[in-house]
């Protein structure tokens, strides 16, 4: 039996200002670009600068992410890290592809190579706080991040008394956005980033990126500020109204528990009626919550809806950019976090107080 | 010599990401690695790819890299000389 993690702290990058103390979403940063670079610290705060050359914007955003994480959790080491990333460093393996055609095979820069690698935020964290433990890297397209905390609960299930540095992180790069706009993924009439989501949605995403960590154990501590209790993944389903009913079930749950659901909505018109359906068939009288309509798509953003969620749980107040729906929940104790990308990759998160 | 010089301090400025730092900050005899500026060996060997792609010069021998990437200057005196 998987037992809950309890979270101690978390730090994330986004396209919005989600490294600044105290921010909550309650002023939005406005884009009309596609895909929006991450809205970036100043990294020399935290990171010492020869370090820094040689890192990528992945592994500077997943460094800073998880300082921050640890700071608020009061730590300064971990017992373990484990990471999701869809799609790694992503600039480094184009630069390094690129380089390896334009010159051939030959001479090729050492750095970009060894950098293109998904794992390599994970390592530059263990090599930055010194960890030799379990070290490890989830790429599940946007399950990423599901299978890193799903893994997260298993070893802190096995290993109670330790302490883990677990996360998501995700960059956008120049040639694979060209890739999906030849794809028909991305929206190409005006991106705007808030998305609108209903009248004026237009097919496609807004391709974003950003990096979220999180100090996790699996005993709670002074600082925990929350606990993940149930994930699960699904990379097809016929019925996704069955699927969040079922694991509403196994977790011996109704609807009606649920004080806030949520939901991935990215104003992509093709896909947002499957959150539309689920609402309205489960969750008709339940408050509703959007994040990717603030924070663009990449495929570890769920990993900022659970810093959200978590945020929320602690302050007990709605940011209204976030609210889909008008209901008032009588109070925040329960909030599940569904998402799915392109109809496939489904996740589910149940957080708690 | 003194343009090579400093094409080669703006080469490596660029090249290894030294963000901090201007050329002027670099003086033709400051060591590149130990106490100096600090490189290591990933360092080294972006500095290999260099002197081939910008150059043309392949150093065959990696034990003479040691001597060859000392300071700006020994690199700066290594390129002139592998182009006589």
């Amino acid at each position: 039996m998987i037992k809950p993690i309890y979270v101690h702290g978390s730090g994330s990058i986004s396209i919005q200002p989600t490294f600044e103390p105290g921010y909550c979403f309650d002023s939005i940063l406005s884009f009309a670009q596609n895909p929006v670079p991450a809205y970036e610290p100043d990294y020399k705060a935290l990171i010492p600068a020869m370090q820094l050359r040689r890192m990528n914007k992945s592994m500077r955003m997943a460094i800073f992410a998880s300082r921050l994480a640890l700071q608020q959790a009061d730590r300064t080491a971990v017992d373990a890290i484990i990471t999701g990333s869809g799609l790694g460093c992503l600039k480094d393996s184009e630069r390094f592809v690129e380089a390896l055609l334009a010159e051939e095979g030959q001479s090729l820069n050492p750095t970009p190579f060894i950098q293109s690698t998904h794992n390599m935020a994970a390592a530059a964290i263990a090599l930055v706080l010194k960890c030799k433990g379990y070290n490890m890297t989830y790429v599940n397209n946007a399950n990423s991040f599901e299978s890193a905390l799903l893994d997260g609960m298993v070893y802190l299930t096995e290993h109670p008394n330790d302490t883990m540095l677990l996360g998501g992180v995700d960059e956008a790069g120049e040639r694979t956005t060209q890739f999906w706009d030849i794809a028909g993924y991305l929206k190409r009439e005006v991106p705007t980033i808030p998305t609108p989501l209903e009248g004026a949605a237009t097919p496609g995403e807004i391709a974003a990126e950003g990096a979220t960590f999180f100090v996790v154990s699996g005993q709670p501590g002074a600082r925990t500020y929350g606990k993940v209790t149930a994930v699960e993944t699904s990379l097809e389903t016929d019925d996704t109204v069955v699927l969040l009913s079922r694991f509403l079930q196994k977790n011996g749950l109704d609807a009606d528990a649920i004080d806030a659901v949520f939901m991935g909505f990215n104003g992509d018109s093709r896909y947002d009626g499957i959150y539309r359906n689920l609402g309205h068939s489960l969750f008709p009288a339940t408050l509703q919550l959007g994040f990717k309509h603030l924070l663009g798509e990449y495929d570890t953003v769920v990993a900022s809806a659970l810093a959200i969620a978590l945020q929320l749980l602690n302050e007990q107040r709605i940011p209204s950019s976030l609210r889909l729906n008008d209901v008032e929940p009588k109070e925040l104790k329960r909030i599940l976090i569904y998402t799915q990308r392109r109809g496939k990759n489904h996740g589910l998160i149940l957080v708690e107080q | 010599m003194s343009e090579l010089t400093q094409e080669l301090k703006a080469k490596i400025i660029t090249q290894l990401n030294l963000e901090d730092l201007a050329i002027e900050d670099l003086a033709d005899d400051t060591p590149l690695f130990g106490d100096g500026l600090g490189l290591d060996s990933i360092d080294a060997l972006e500095l290999i790819v260099m002197l081939d792609k910008s150059y043309g010069i392949k150093l065959a021998d990696p034990k003479e890299g040691r001597k060859v990437f000392e300071t700006i200057q020994t690199m700066a005196d290594f390129i002139e000389a592998s182009r006589k």
